[in-house]
Protein backbone atom coordinates (compact mmCIF):
# COMPACT_ATOMS: atom_id res chain seq x y z
CA UNK A 1 0.00 0.00 0.00
CA UNK A 2 1.43 3.39 -0.95
CA UNK A 3 1.77 6.26 1.48
CA UNK A 4 -1.19 8.22 0.11
CA UNK A 5 -3.51 5.25 0.61
CA UNK A 6 -2.12 4.55 4.07
CA UNK A 7 -2.57 8.15 5.12
CA UNK A 8 -6.11 8.27 3.75
CA UNK A 9 -7.03 5.19 5.82
CA UNK A 10 -5.28 6.65 8.87
CA UNK A 11 -7.08 10.00 8.47
CA UNK A 12 -10.42 8.26 8.15
CA UNK A 13 -9.77 6.25 11.31
CA UNK A 14 -8.67 9.32 13.28
CA UNK A 15 -11.67 11.34 12.12
CA UNK A 16 -14.01 8.58 13.26
CA UNK A 17 -12.31 7.80 16.59
CA UNK A 18 -10.71 11.05 17.73
CA UNK A 19 -13.51 12.19 20.03
CA UNK A 20 -13.80 8.78 21.64
CA UNK A 21 -10.05 8.74 22.29
CA UNK A 22 -10.22 12.28 23.67
CA UNK A 23 -12.97 11.23 26.08
CA UNK A 24 -10.91 8.28 27.31
CA UNK A 25 -7.91 10.58 27.77
CA UNK A 26 -10.08 13.10 29.62
CA UNK A 27 -11.32 10.32 31.88
CA UNK A 28 -7.69 9.43 32.59
CA UNK A 29 -6.41 12.95 33.35
CA UNK A 30 -9.46 15.14 34.07
CA UNK A 31 -8.25 18.00 31.87
CA UNK A 32 -9.14 18.54 28.21
CA UNK A 33 -5.85 20.21 27.25
CA UNK A 34 -3.75 17.43 28.73
CA UNK A 35 -6.16 14.94 27.18
CA UNK A 36 -5.48 16.43 23.74
CA UNK A 37 -1.72 16.22 24.36
CA UNK A 38 -2.05 12.54 25.27
CA UNK A 39 -4.19 11.80 22.22
CA UNK A 40 -1.66 13.51 19.97
CA UNK A 41 1.18 11.42 21.41
CA UNK A 42 -0.87 8.28 20.86
CA UNK A 43 -1.86 9.23 17.31
CA UNK A 44 1.76 9.88 16.29
CA UNK A 45 2.71 6.43 17.60
CA UNK A 46 -0.28 4.98 15.81
CA UNK A 47 0.86 6.62 12.54
CA UNK A 48 4.27 4.95 12.83
CA UNK A 49 2.75 1.53 13.50
CA UNK A 50 -0.20 2.03 11.12
CA UNK A 51 0.77 -0.36 8.28
CA UNK A 52 1.23 -3.31 10.62
CA UNK A 53 -1.72 -2.42 12.85
CA UNK A 54 -4.10 -1.89 9.93
CA UNK A 55 -3.02 -5.15 8.34
CA UNK A 56 -3.91 -7.04 11.51
CA UNK A 57 -7.21 -5.12 11.88
CA UNK A 58 -6.37 -4.02 15.43
CA UNK A 59 -6.41 -0.26 14.92
CA UNK A 60 -8.88 0.52 17.68
CA UNK A 61 -7.50 -1.60 20.54
CA UNK A 62 -3.96 -0.59 19.59
CA UNK A 63 -4.85 3.12 19.64
CA UNK A 64 -6.53 2.72 23.03
CA UNK A 65 -3.63 0.75 24.40
CA UNK A 66 -0.98 3.29 23.46
CA UNK A 67 -3.20 6.13 24.69
CA UNK A 68 -3.67 4.46 28.08
CA UNK A 69 0.04 3.65 28.28
CA UNK A 70 0.84 7.31 27.59
CA UNK A 71 -1.63 8.41 30.28
CA UNK A 72 -0.30 5.90 32.83
CA UNK A 73 3.31 6.91 32.03
CA UNK A 74 2.39 10.55 32.50
CA UNK A 75 0.79 9.80 35.87
CA UNK A 76 3.96 8.02 36.98
CA UNK A 77 6.13 10.90 35.82
CA UNK A 78 3.92 13.30 37.76
CA UNK A 79 4.40 11.22 40.89
CA UNK A 80 8.19 11.16 40.36
CA UNK A 81 8.23 14.94 39.97
CA UNK A 82 7.11 15.25 43.60
CA UNK A 83 10.05 16.17 45.85
CA UNK A 84 10.46 16.08 49.64
CA UNK A 85 10.40 19.53 51.25
CA UNK A 86 11.19 20.90 54.71
CA UNK A 87 7.96 22.82 54.89
CA UNK A 88 4.72 21.20 53.90
CA UNK A 89 2.87 23.14 51.24
CA UNK A 90 -0.64 24.26 51.94
CA UNK A 91 -3.09 21.80 50.52
CA UNK A 92 -6.72 22.32 49.79
CA UNK A 93 -8.82 20.05 51.96
CA UNK A 94 -11.43 17.96 50.17
CA UNK A 95 -14.09 20.19 51.70
CA UNK A 96 -12.54 23.11 49.83
CA UNK A 97 -13.37 21.66 46.43
CA UNK A 98 -16.16 23.26 44.49
CA UNK A 99 -19.52 21.55 44.61
CA UNK A 100 -19.07 20.79 40.90
CA UNK A 101 -15.73 19.05 41.51
CA UNK A 102 -16.98 17.17 44.52
CA UNK A 103 -19.88 15.72 42.56
CA UNK A 104 -17.89 15.12 39.38
CA UNK A 105 -17.16 11.49 38.75
CA UNK A 106 -14.28 12.38 36.40
CA UNK A 107 -12.70 14.38 39.24
CA UNK A 108 -13.28 11.44 41.58
CA UNK A 109 -11.62 9.13 39.03
CA UNK A 110 -8.43 11.18 39.31
CA UNK A 111 -8.06 10.07 42.93
CA UNK A 112 -7.63 6.44 41.82
CA UNK A 113 -4.25 4.94 40.86
CA UNK A 114 -3.73 5.24 37.08
CA UNK A 115 -4.09 1.56 36.23
CA UNK A 116 -7.21 1.25 38.39
CA UNK A 117 -8.66 4.29 36.63
CA UNK A 118 -7.92 2.75 33.22
CA UNK A 119 -9.50 -0.56 34.24
CA UNK A 120 -12.69 1.18 35.44
CA UNK A 121 -12.96 3.20 32.21
CA UNK A 122 -12.43 0.26 29.89
CA UNK A 123 -14.60 -2.18 31.82
CA UNK A 124 -17.44 0.01 33.04
CA UNK A 125 -17.61 2.93 30.66
CA UNK A 126 -16.64 1.25 27.39
CA UNK A 127 -18.12 -2.07 28.54
CA UNK A 128 -15.19 -4.21 27.33
CA UNK A 129 -14.99 -7.82 28.53
CA UNK A 130 -12.54 -8.55 31.34
CA UNK A 131 -10.26 -10.52 28.98
CA UNK A 132 -10.03 -7.59 26.57
CA UNK A 133 -9.29 -5.11 29.37
CA UNK A 134 -6.57 -7.45 30.62
CA UNK A 135 -5.03 -7.67 27.13
CA UNK A 136 -5.12 -3.91 26.58
CA UNK A 137 -3.56 -3.11 29.94
CA UNK A 138 -1.15 -6.04 29.86
CA UNK A 139 -2.31 -7.37 33.24
CA UNK A 140 -3.98 -10.58 34.47
CA UNK A 141 -7.76 -10.94 34.37
CA UNK A 142 -7.80 -11.34 38.16
CA UNK A 143 -5.98 -8.02 38.48
CA UNK A 144 -8.60 -6.36 36.27
CA UNK A 145 -11.34 -7.68 38.56
CA UNK A 146 -9.61 -6.45 41.70
CA UNK A 147 -8.80 -3.06 40.12
CA UNK A 148 -12.40 -2.50 39.03
CA UNK A 149 -13.87 -3.70 42.35
CA UNK A 150 -11.57 -1.40 44.37
CA UNK A 151 -12.01 1.45 41.92
CA UNK A 152 -15.80 1.30 42.00
CA UNK A 153 -15.82 1.02 45.77
CA UNK A 154 -13.59 4.10 46.07
CA UNK A 155 -15.75 6.05 43.62
CA UNK A 156 -18.90 5.10 45.49
CA UNK A 157 -17.30 6.33 48.72
CA UNK A 158 -16.33 9.65 47.11
CA UNK A 159 -19.81 10.22 45.78
CA UNK A 160 -21.43 9.40 49.12
CA UNK A 161 -19.09 11.89 50.81
CA UNK A 162 -19.99 14.52 48.23
CA UNK A 163 -23.73 13.87 48.62
CA UNK A 164 -23.44 14.09 52.40
CA UNK A 165 -21.50 17.38 52.14
CA UNK A 166 -24.00 18.97 49.79
CA UNK A 167 -26.24 21.54 51.48
CA UNK A 168 -29.82 20.32 51.84
CA UNK B 1 -22.80 0.51 40.27
CA UNK B 2 -25.44 1.51 37.74
CA UNK B 3 -25.43 5.04 39.09
CA UNK B 4 -21.68 5.30 38.60
CA UNK B 5 -21.92 4.06 35.02
CA UNK B 6 -24.72 6.50 34.25
CA UNK B 7 -22.75 9.38 35.70
CA UNK B 8 -19.65 8.37 33.76
CA UNK B 9 -21.78 8.27 30.62
CA UNK B 10 -23.22 11.69 31.36
CA UNK B 11 -19.83 13.31 31.98
CA UNK B 12 -17.72 11.57 29.34
CA UNK B 13 -20.44 11.16 26.75
CA UNK B 14 -21.26 14.87 26.61
CA UNK B 15 -19.97 16.80 23.61
CA UNK B 16 -16.27 17.53 24.21
CA UNK B 17 -14.79 20.99 23.58
CA UNK B 18 -13.26 21.49 20.11
CA UNK B 19 -9.91 19.68 19.81
CA UNK B 20 -6.72 21.74 20.05
CA UNK B 21 -5.06 19.84 17.17
CA UNK B 22 -5.95 18.54 13.74
CA UNK B 23 -5.09 15.37 11.91
CA UNK B 24 -2.64 17.12 9.57
CA UNK B 25 -0.47 18.07 12.55
CA UNK B 26 -0.47 14.47 13.68
CA UNK B 27 0.46 13.21 10.22
CA UNK B 28 3.31 15.73 10.02
CA UNK B 29 4.65 14.61 13.40
CA UNK B 30 4.13 10.99 12.36
CA UNK B 31 6.22 11.44 9.20
CA UNK B 32 9.05 12.93 11.26
CA UNK B 33 8.85 9.99 13.66
CA UNK B 34 8.98 7.52 10.76
CA UNK B 35 12.05 9.24 9.30
CA UNK B 36 13.82 9.10 12.68
CA UNK B 37 12.90 5.43 12.98
CA UNK B 38 14.20 4.67 9.50
CA UNK B 39 17.55 6.23 10.31
CA UNK B 40 17.70 4.30 13.58
CA UNK B 41 16.72 1.06 11.80
CA UNK B 42 19.45 1.59 9.23
CA UNK B 43 22.00 2.06 11.98
CA UNK B 44 20.78 -1.01 13.85
CA UNK B 45 21.01 -3.25 10.79
CA UNK B 46 24.47 -1.94 10.04
CA UNK B 47 25.56 -2.76 13.58
CA UNK B 48 24.06 -6.25 13.27
CA UNK B 49 25.91 -6.95 10.03
CA UNK B 50 29.17 -5.90 11.61
CA UNK B 51 28.55 -8.30 14.48
CA UNK B 52 27.84 -11.06 11.97
CA UNK B 53 31.28 -10.41 10.54
CA UNK B 54 32.82 -12.24 7.62
CA UNK B 55 32.52 -10.70 4.22
CA UNK B 56 28.89 -9.75 4.76
CA UNK B 57 27.87 -6.15 4.41
CA UNK B 58 24.85 -4.38 5.70
CA UNK B 59 21.58 -4.10 3.88
CA UNK B 60 20.01 -1.07 5.38
CA UNK B 61 16.85 0.88 4.92
CA UNK B 62 18.47 4.23 5.41
CA UNK B 63 16.49 6.96 3.77
CA UNK B 64 17.15 10.50 2.83
CA UNK B 65 13.46 11.30 3.19
CA UNK B 66 10.76 11.05 0.59
CA UNK B 67 8.82 8.00 -0.41
CA UNK B 68 9.14 5.47 -3.16
CA UNK B 69 9.41 6.42 -6.81
CA UNK B 70 6.35 6.55 -9.02
CA UNK B 71 7.70 4.03 -11.58
CA UNK B 72 7.66 0.28 -11.04
CA UNK B 73 10.48 -1.90 -9.82
CA UNK B 74 12.78 -3.53 -12.39
CA UNK B 75 12.46 -7.32 -12.49
CA UNK B 76 13.71 -9.86 -14.99
CA UNK B 77 11.29 -12.11 -16.89
CA UNK B 78 9.78 -14.79 -14.64
CA UNK B 79 10.59 -12.97 -11.38
CA UNK B 80 7.62 -11.94 -9.26
CA UNK B 81 7.51 -8.27 -8.30
CA UNK B 82 4.95 -8.86 -5.54
CA UNK B 83 5.97 -7.02 -2.38
CA UNK B 84 8.78 -5.15 -4.16
CA UNK B 85 8.72 -1.38 -4.60
CA UNK B 86 11.19 1.02 -6.15
CA UNK B 87 12.81 3.80 -4.18
CA UNK B 88 15.18 6.63 -4.74
CA UNK B 89 15.41 7.23 -1.00
CA UNK B 90 18.01 4.62 0.01
CA UNK B 91 21.08 6.65 0.92
CA UNK B 92 23.72 3.98 1.16
CA UNK B 93 25.26 1.84 -1.54
CA UNK B 94 23.18 -1.28 -0.94
CA UNK B 95 20.49 -2.06 -3.46
CA UNK B 96 17.60 -3.36 -1.30
CA UNK B 97 16.11 -3.05 2.17
CA UNK B 98 12.88 -3.56 4.04
CA UNK B 99 10.58 -0.57 4.23
CA UNK B 100 10.72 0.11 7.99
CA UNK B 101 7.15 1.35 7.95
CA UNK B 102 5.77 -1.61 6.07
CA UNK B 103 7.63 -4.86 6.51
CA UNK B 104 5.60 -6.58 3.82
CA UNK B 105 7.42 -4.40 1.31
CA UNK B 106 11.02 -4.59 0.12
CA UNK B 107 12.39 -1.44 -1.45
CA UNK B 108 14.66 -1.81 -4.46
CA UNK B 109 17.02 1.01 -5.22
CA UNK B 110 16.45 2.74 -8.54
CA UNK B 111 18.51 1.34 -11.40
CA UNK B 112 18.89 -2.17 -9.89
CA UNK B 113 17.15 -5.12 -11.52
CA UNK B 114 15.99 -8.16 -9.55
CA UNK B 115 16.91 -11.13 -11.72
CA UNK B 116 16.41 -13.90 -9.18
CA UNK B 117 14.25 -14.21 -6.09
CA UNK B 118 13.87 -16.85 -3.36
CA UNK B 119 10.99 -16.34 -0.94
CA UNK B 120 11.33 -17.46 2.69
CA UNK B 121 14.87 -18.91 2.58
CA UNK B 122 15.31 -18.62 6.36
CA UNK B 123 11.67 -18.50 7.49
CA UNK B 124 11.05 -20.22 10.82
CA UNK B 125 14.74 -20.25 11.68
CA UNK B 126 15.68 -19.34 15.24
CA UNK B 127 18.22 -16.62 14.63
CA UNK B 128 21.24 -17.30 16.80
CA UNK B 129 23.06 -14.16 15.69
CA UNK B 130 21.13 -11.71 17.85
CA UNK B 131 20.18 -11.55 21.48
CA UNK B 132 16.49 -12.28 21.74
CA UNK B 133 14.02 -10.67 24.08
CA UNK B 134 13.21 -13.81 26.00
CA UNK B 135 15.46 -16.76 25.36
CA UNK B 136 18.49 -15.41 23.55
CA UNK B 137 17.11 -16.07 20.10
CA UNK B 138 14.43 -14.84 17.78
CA UNK B 139 12.27 -16.57 15.25
CA UNK B 140 12.44 -15.35 11.66
CA UNK B 141 8.90 -14.76 10.43
CA UNK B 142 9.62 -13.55 6.92
CA UNK B 143 12.63 -13.46 4.64
CA UNK B 144 13.62 -13.07 1.03
CA UNK B 145 16.77 -13.72 -0.97
CA UNK B 146 17.41 -11.54 -4.02
CA UNK B 147 19.97 -11.44 -6.77
CA UNK B 148 20.28 -7.94 -8.20
CA UNK B 149 22.28 -6.47 -11.03
CA UNK B 150 23.08 -3.04 -12.35
CA UNK B 151 25.37 -2.70 -15.35
CA UNK B 152 28.16 -5.16 -14.64
CA UNK B 153 27.60 -5.25 -10.86
CA UNK B 154 25.87 -8.15 -9.14
CA UNK B 155 24.87 -8.28 -5.46
CA UNK B 156 23.10 -11.03 -3.52
CA UNK B 157 20.90 -9.90 -0.66
CA UNK B 158 19.22 -11.74 2.20
CA UNK B 159 16.65 -9.80 4.23
CA UNK B 160 14.76 -11.14 7.24
CA UNK B 161 12.31 -10.05 9.92
CA UNK B 162 11.79 -11.37 13.44
CA UNK B 163 8.46 -11.78 15.20
CA UNK B 164 7.07 -8.70 16.93
CA UNK B 165 6.55 -8.74 20.68
CA UNK B 166 2.98 -9.86 21.45
CA UNK B 167 0.64 -6.88 21.54
CA UNK B 168 3.13 -4.49 19.99
CA UNK B 169 3.15 -4.78 16.21
CA UNK B 170 5.66 -1.92 16.02
CA UNK B 171 8.36 -3.88 17.81
CA UNK B 172 9.50 -6.23 15.05
CA UNK B 173 13.24 -6.24 14.32
CA UNK B 174 15.28 -7.75 11.56
CA UNK B 175 18.45 -7.63 9.57
CA UNK B 176 20.17 -8.61 6.41
CA UNK B 177 23.42 -9.30 4.61
CA UNK B 178 24.62 -8.63 1.10
CA UNK B 179 27.65 -9.82 -0.82
CA UNK B 180 28.94 -9.87 -4.33
CA UNK B 181 29.47 -13.37 -5.78
CA UNK B 182 33.21 -12.70 -5.90
CA UNK B 183 33.29 -11.85 -2.18
CA UNK B 184 31.17 -14.84 -1.25
CA UNK B 185 33.03 -17.64 -2.99
CA UNK B 186 29.72 -19.20 -4.06
CA UNK B 187 28.63 -19.93 -7.59
CA UNK B 188 24.93 -19.17 -7.23
CA UNK B 189 22.34 -17.49 -5.02
CA UNK B 190 20.95 -20.82 -3.74
CA UNK B 191 24.34 -21.96 -2.44
CA UNK B 192 25.00 -18.60 -0.81
CA UNK B 193 21.56 -18.58 0.86
CA UNK B 194 22.14 -22.09 2.21
CA UNK B 195 25.42 -20.86 3.71
CA UNK B 196 23.69 -17.84 5.27
CA UNK B 197 21.04 -20.14 6.73
CA UNK B 198 23.70 -22.33 8.32
CA UNK B 199 25.46 -19.27 9.66
CA UNK B 200 22.30 -17.93 11.28
CA UNK B 201 21.53 -21.35 12.74
CA UNK B 202 25.03 -21.47 14.20
CA UNK B 203 26.25 -24.44 12.14
CA UNK B 204 28.63 -22.50 9.89
CA UNK B 205 31.22 -19.78 10.30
Amino acid sequence: MRRAEREAAYTEFVAARRDQLRRIAYGMCGDWHRADDLVQVALVRLYVAWPRVARSGTEEPYARKILLNAAIDESRRAVRRERPADVLPEVVAPGGLSVEDRTSLVAALQTLPAQQRAAVLLRHWLGLPVAEVAAELGIAEGTVKSHTARGLSALRGRLEEADAAEPA
Amino acid sequence: MQEIIERLDAELGAAPPPPTFDVRTTIGAGRHAVRRRRLAAGGAVLALALVVGGAGVAVTSQFGGGQGSDHSVLVAAGVSEEGLAPTSGLKDVFPAGYDPQDDSEVLIRDGWEVYQRVDGPVDGLVDGLVDGLVDGSQQVTSSVGLALRKGGDIVWVLLYRHAAVAGDPGSSTGGGVAETPAESGYDDLAGWLAHQKDRMAGTAR
